[in-house]
């Protein structure tokens, strides 16, 4: 017979069978528990974000004519700056015309102000948020000059912005603005840089809630020599793209074209200019090779030869540089212009147009626009704008006008700038929101922060 | 007592009113005032068996009231003290004898002898009704007088000589104690090193001196050595001393806020109705501020000290009621200490100290008290009802401490009473229930519903909240933090920050497997099993609550399994060694090796993290504080602002409202709800969108906002961009911001909208108010704001934003209070609960005819 090992002999010792039942009942609910709490992993992670649009801020008349705010809805919130009370209200209209600023409840649709003086002159300027660090490059403080910022404060606390002016002499010494609580402040470039034709402004808030808008308008006697908000201006950079100038105005004569450029750095800075067009791209000897000393704003006017209505000037320099252009033409016998800005990258933006027609031109490498679009009949379109390998420069222009639309891209390194074109007037916009979808950790109740 | 027959007659013999009791000392006093020697012999030993006194023998004390002796004795002891005393004594002799009447009279009711105690009383009492006796008695005192009353001031024993004598016999106890489990060799020769007390002598025998032999005393590590117990308590507090050299001073962190100044600060906690705790609370503090109130009068009522020391002792604390549990479960003292070192240098108490669990702690020190005295059966019927209540007494001090215990105990005592009533159905059905519960023999019943009742009761008013709050049950005392891993709770190792590391694994779970095949102690491990199934579940659910959140921490449930898993286990391993010494080789050895071996390195690993790493705690000593002085400065000022503090952990932004000063204990578990208006409010401003932020922070009374350090600069240029900010400073600290046009705690607005301030207090506030409008009050609303204008109460309305106001249309002196009658009414319930629970629990007093000789000597 063979002997069962010893410690087979000790495990039947143990007589599991006569095993209390409680025990097994509570090993087996244990067990199954257990399994359970391991299969599902209860997530715990209690970080939780919030994503909203800030509100936006429109301008208020600056032109002397009339200024229509175009929002997304009817039901939009809003209030104007000032208002006896801080509440919003609905705006029960979508072309909201005010003198007074107008603050604007966040939204994924990006309102535009649109706003034409007593002669017809368009300017459009995109409603934006408040911004710590802008730059305009336009404007001037010349005798036939009305150009004026406005400093808008939608906060309810005093804010302070610093301006400083660029000239093609010099900076003036900085301007420290006050802005009382939810109000607003014009000031006049001609009382900021008195007789200089070429200006460049760089605001700085330094405490509030402030949006800020420069409109240029000039005038010569009676006559109206045209009008247009000068847009942000991308910041400072090696590389600056302006995507969409306007090259022939509607009296079918060229306009013409000045590239204002400011090194705000300490150092000089050498600038070569690409101009990119549906013709091709070349560059224009102008602008070629371009040196451009520290502080000091140089105008250079430039007459390209294209047979393309719209253009891009890609600016390359050893300096960060900021820089626009300013088309000027004739258009139904009346004078116009408009400053075509810098701008971003582009990023998904919804702009609401409210019926407007507008033409976009969108510049870039290995170019691919998704455009989604409801037109003034309430359909929904959608089009890819693709670029070729000949063109890095495509222009949409739809047939009809726009409620809205949407553009998106997967690629960098693609910019957007949108003209306007009435009758009586030529108007630019840089193809940004207004403002951008801010996520954030939403914040937690937690009374650790104050334990030692 | 011997006197001359002349002397006798001179003095006029016994007072004729002192027939029986204190006659002889009446006549000592006035021999001696007479001018007459007395003399005493200390040294005598005289057998008096107080016969008549200890009701030993009946008396015949017919003619006296009432016939009570004890009541004739404390009269004549009042009498002759106040005949004899000279005039200008009197007074206070009188207020002595009636406070000392006052409080035997309370010692008595305590001790359950109301007859004692009416003694007391009556006896002042007769004495005051019937003066005349006492002036007469005076009168004739005064006839024979040559000397002083106060001569007999030298037979009187010094004021000091009773409190000495209390701690001799303290310490002897204490000694005697200690000393239970020593050979009879060892006690005899301990015995000879004490000096004796009076109260060891008891009957002296002729070869008492010659007993007294000085014996030369050994070293302290040998007694050390011969006295396991000791050598527990100090190692284990060497470890703890080490363990904590960062947590000495004043010590928070963790789940433990930082100790207020005084034990009445916690009081005040306790028994205020509204606590000025983010924007306000009307909750129930939890009974375990009172009881931590309490014993910091240990410490002179500082807070801080005693939560150090606790702290510094609990290791040592753990181990002893683990040892003095073990020894109760009949282990010998070797294997008892053995199970005290192994619980007090646990992971469970090692997390807890580290994290701040003040409410696992006590826990720790209470469950193996309570499991060591519950029944291992459920045959309650057999215990007296003198131990239910002591036991619900103490099941009453953990619930304090724990809610998830509150609810486990009530609930199972709740089943049991239900499960008692439905098996014996059958009678109810035939009796009827009224005729039932008026005469059945109901003694099993009865103690369940006790069980499950008195915690309940006791811990009033808090414990009806959590009935209508259950998610609290799942709140420690503190601040919440998350527990550990699922694995960890398996390994009966909480986890948690600062905690024990996992890989550290505790003895208990290799235990819990041993019990289980040993099959001795089905209801330990069936319970053990239950619990850590339930701990294993709740450590995964993720609560909100106490001013935080975080999973649940279940600490204390691992300390119950602990204690039921250890002392059977003790139990068997005290059993098999013999049975192993005898046996043969085999599976048995090698896993009883192992486990031992397992076991020991597991406290060697445990002991030697606990003063290296673990010395890094969460909780440490002497932190700065938090909140800037600049804030605290203005929470005295009429305003009484709030101020939001925001910071930023890794991956999280937190914020809280402070009225100026740092979280304290007790604050977190009052805590309520923030209103959704400042909730929505603070995201607000910190995700830019906020236009208004500043207007409706303001108008919750919050007048700055501080960001923590480290400063993250994009929230700082979100508040400097929103409007309605005002940076006040920046310092190392955080920034500060002052909200724009932001109210104070108590303000009025008029009819122009002119907003004034009204002085406030922490609380109320009481000013004059010099024009008509609405008060409105920067707090969360709660129906027990009270304004009272010109003596009229104002109606209460909440406002759209959530808070209180009055719209009042006189001027006069106005008093803003909060009303706690409720409160008070049900802390006082709690309170006499408590005494009649405690009174019911206390032994009673034995009469004197009930005690033995020997305690009568």
């Amino acid at each position: 017979m063979i002997k069962e090992p010893r410690w087979i002999t000790s495990l039947k010792a143990l007589n599991l069978k006569s095993l209390d039942h409680r025990v097994i009942a509570a090993l087996l609910v244990f067990l199954l528990i257990i399994s359970a709490i391991a299969l599902f992993n209860p997530n715990n992670s209690r970080v939780s974000t919030i994503k909203s649009y800030p509100a936006t801020v429109c301008p208020g008349n600056l032109s002397g004519g009339t200024s229509t705010s175009v929002l997304p809805s009817s039901n939009t919130l809003v209030r104007q700056i000032p208002a006896p009370k801080n509440s919003l209200s609905k705006a029960k209209t979508t072309f909201y015309l005010s003198s007074k600023p107008l603050l604007v409840d966040g939204s994924s649709e990006t309102s535009i102000n649109v706003s034409r003086n007593q002669v017809g002159s368009l300017a459009t300027v995109i409603c934006a948020i408040n911004e710590s660090d802008q730059w305009f490059v336009g404007g001037s403080g010349s005798v036939v000059s009305k150009s004026s910022i406005q400093i808008v404060n939608s906060g309810l606390s005093t804010a302070i912005v610093d301006l400083f002016v660029y000239t093609p002499n010099t900076v003036s010494p900085v301007n420290s603005i006050r802005v009382s609580k939810n109000s607003s402040k014009q000031i006049y470039l001609d009382s900021l840089a008195p007789g200089e034709g070429s200006v460049v402004v760089h605001a700085i808030t330094r405490s509030g809630r402030v949006t800020m808008f420069l409109h240029d308008q000039r005038q010569r006697g009676l006559q109206s020599l045209g009008s247009d908000f000068v847009s942000q201006s991308a910041n400072p950079a090696k590389r600056v793209v302006i995507p969409a100038i306007n090259n022939v105005a509607l009296s079918g004569r060229s306009t013409t074209q000045m590239l204002r450029i400011l090194a705000p750095g300490k150092v000089n800075t050498n600038v070569r200019a690409e101009l990119v067009a549906s013709d091709g791209t070349f560059a224009p000897i102008e602008l070629d090779d371009i040196n451009i000393k520290s502080g000091i704003v140089e105008d250079i006017v430039f007459k390209p030869v294209l047979g393309a209505k719209n253009f891009s000037l890609v600016l390359t320099a050893d300096q960060p540089i900021v820089a626009a252009v300013k088309s000027s033409g004739t258009f139904d016998s009346n004078n116009e212009f408009t400053w075509a800005t810098s701008s971003e990258q582009l990023q998904e933006t919804f702009m609401h147009f409210g019926g407007l027609r507008p033409e976009v031109v969108f510049q870039g490498k290995n170019l691919e626009v998704n455009v989604e679009w409801t037109s003034k009949n309430r359909k929904v379109y959608a089009r890819t704008i693709v670029g070729n390998n000949d063109n890095d420069i495509v222009t949409w222009s739809p047939k009809s006008g726009v409620v809205s639309a949407r553009f998106t891209t997967k690629n960098k390194e693609i910019y957007g700038g949108i003209i306007f074109k009435e009758n009586r007037g030529l108007s630019y916009l840089p193809l940004e929101s207004g403002a951008q979808l801010e996520s954030s950790a939403i914040p937690v109740l937690d009374a650790r922060i104050i334990s030692r | 007592m011997l006197a001359r027959r002349k002397v006798f007659e001179d003095l006029g013999g016994l007072d004729p009113n002192l027939a029986l009791f204190r006659d002889d000392v009446d006549l000592g006093w006035r021999a001696r005032v007479a001018g007459f020697s007395v003399l005493t012999a200390p040294l005598a030993m005289v057998y008096h068996v107080e016969a008549a006194a200890s009701e030993l023998r009946s008396v015949d004390v017919e003619e006296a009231f009432l016939h009570r002796p004890r009541l004739l004795d404390r009269k004549n002891a009042a009498y002759v003290l106040l005949a004899n005393a000279s005039w200008w004594l009197l007074p206070w002799i009188t207020l002595q004898i009636v406070g000392s009447a006052a409080i035997r009279a309370i010692g008595y009711l305590i001790a359950k002898l109301p007859g004692y105690a009416a003694d007391e009383i009556a006896a002042v009492g007769l004495l005051i009704i019937k003066p005349q006796d006492l002036l007469a008695a005076r009168k004739i005192r005064k006839s024979k007088r040559l000397l002083s009353p106060r001569t007999i001031r030298e037979y009187i024993p010094p004021p000091g000589s009773q409190i000495r004598l209390a701690i001799e016999q303290a310490s002897y106890a204490l000694r005697k104690f200690f000393k239970t489990s020593q050979t009879a060799d060892e006690v005899a020769d301990e015995a000879a090193d004490q000096p004796m007390s009076y109260a060891d002598i008891g009957i002296i025998d002729e070869n008492f001196d010659e007993d007294i032999v000085l014996k030369s005393r050994k070293s302290n590590w040998h007694t050390l050595r011969n006295r396991p117990l000791l050598f527990g308590l100090a190692a284990t507090l060497l470890i703890s001393l080490i363990a904590s050299r960062n947590r000495f001073g004043s010590i928070s962190g963790g789940a433990l806020p930082a100790s207020p100044g005084g034990a009445m600060d916690l009081i005040s906690k306790y028994i205020e109705s509204w606590h000025i705790i983010g924007m306000g609370s009307a909750e129930y503090s939890p009974p375990w501020i009172a009881i931590l109130a309490i014993a910091s009068f240990l410490t002179f009522g500082k807070v801080w000290l005693f939560i150090t020391i606790l702290f510094l002792l609990m290791p040592s604390l753990a181990f002893f009621v683990m040892y003095r549990s073990a020894r109760r479960f009949g282990l010998s003292i070797q294997v008892a200490v053995i199970g005290g070192l192994f619980y007090g240098l646990s992971p469970v108490i090692w997390n807890s100290i580290n994290q701040g669990r003040l409410g696992t702690l006590a826990i720790a020190i209470l469950a193996p008290i309570l499991l060591s005295l519950l029944p291992r059966t459920i045959n309650f019927e057999s215990l007296s009802w003198r131990r239910i209540y002591s036991l619900s007494l103490l099941a009453s001090l953990l619930a304090a401490f724990s809610s998830l215990f509150l609810a486990i105990w009530t609930v199972t005592f709740i089943v049991l009473f239900f499960t008692a009533l439905i098996n014996r159905r059958d009678e109810i059905r035939s009796a009827g229930l009224v005729r039932f519960v008026m005469t059945a023999e109901l003694s099993r019943i009865r103690r369940f519903f006790a069980f499950a009742l008195i915690p309940a009761l006791l811990t009033l008013p808090w414990s009806g909240k959590l009935i209508l709050n259950p998610t609290r049950i799942l709140f420690e005392p503190g601040l919440a933090l998350s527990g550990g891993s699922l694995l960890e709770i398996l390994t009966l190792n909480p986890g948690g920050v600062t905690g024990v590391p996992a890989w550290i694994v505790a003895p208990f779970i290799i235990f819990l497997v041993a019990l289980f095949f040993s099959k001795k102690f089905p209801i330990e491990v069936t319970a053990s099993i239950a619990l850590l199934t339930l701990a294993a579940l709740l450590s995964r659910i993720y609560v909100s609550g106490h001013g935080s959140g975080g999973r649940v921490w279940t600490g204390s449930i691992i300390i119950f399994i602990q204690v039921l898993i250890l002392l059977p286990t003790l139990h068997i391993a005290s059993e098999l060694i013999p049975k192993l010494r005898n046996s043969k080789l085999g599976l048995g050895h090698f896993a009883s090796a192992f486990a031992t071996f397992f076991a020991i390195l597991s406290l060697l690993a445990t002991s030697t993290w606990a003063v290296t790493g673990g010395a890094n705690s969460a909780v440490a000593g002497g932190r700065s504080e938090v909140v800037p002085a600049f804030i605290a400065s203005l929470s005295d000022t009429p305003i009484r602002p709030k101020t939001l503090v925001i910071g930023k952990t890794v991956d999280q932004l937190n914020y809280f409202i402070t009225r100026g000063s740092d979280l304290q204990i007790g604050d977190p578990d009052v805590v309520d709800q923030i209103p959704k208006a400042v909730d929505s409010a603070v995201i607000d401003l910190l995700s830019g969108a906020g236009i208004t932020s500043s207007r409706d922070l303001g108008a919750q009374g919050i007048q700055y906002v501080f960001l923590k350090k480290p400063v993250d600069e994009n929230i700082a240029r979100t508040i400097d961009g929103i409007g309605g900010f005002t940076r006040s400073s920046s310092r190392n600290s955080g920034i500060i911001w002052q909200i724009v046009g932001s109210n104070s705690r108590v303000s009025v607005t008029d009819a122009t909208g002119a907003v004034t301030t009204l002085n406030s207090s922490n609380i109320g506030a009481a000013d004059e108010l010099l024009t008509p409008g609405t008060v409105t009050i920067a707090e969360k609303f709660d129906e027990g704001w009270k304004l009272i204008v010109n003596g009229t109460s104002v109606e209460l309305q909440k406002s759209p934003i959530g808070l209180p106001y009055f719209d009042v249309a006189e001027i006069g002196p106005i008093s803003l209070i909060h009303d706690g009658t409720e409160h008070r009414a049900l802390i006082s319930l709690q309170f006499i609960s408590l005494l009649v629970v405690l009174i019911l629990a206390l032994p009673a007093g034995r009469r004197r005819r009930e005690l033995s000789k020997e305690n009568l000597l």
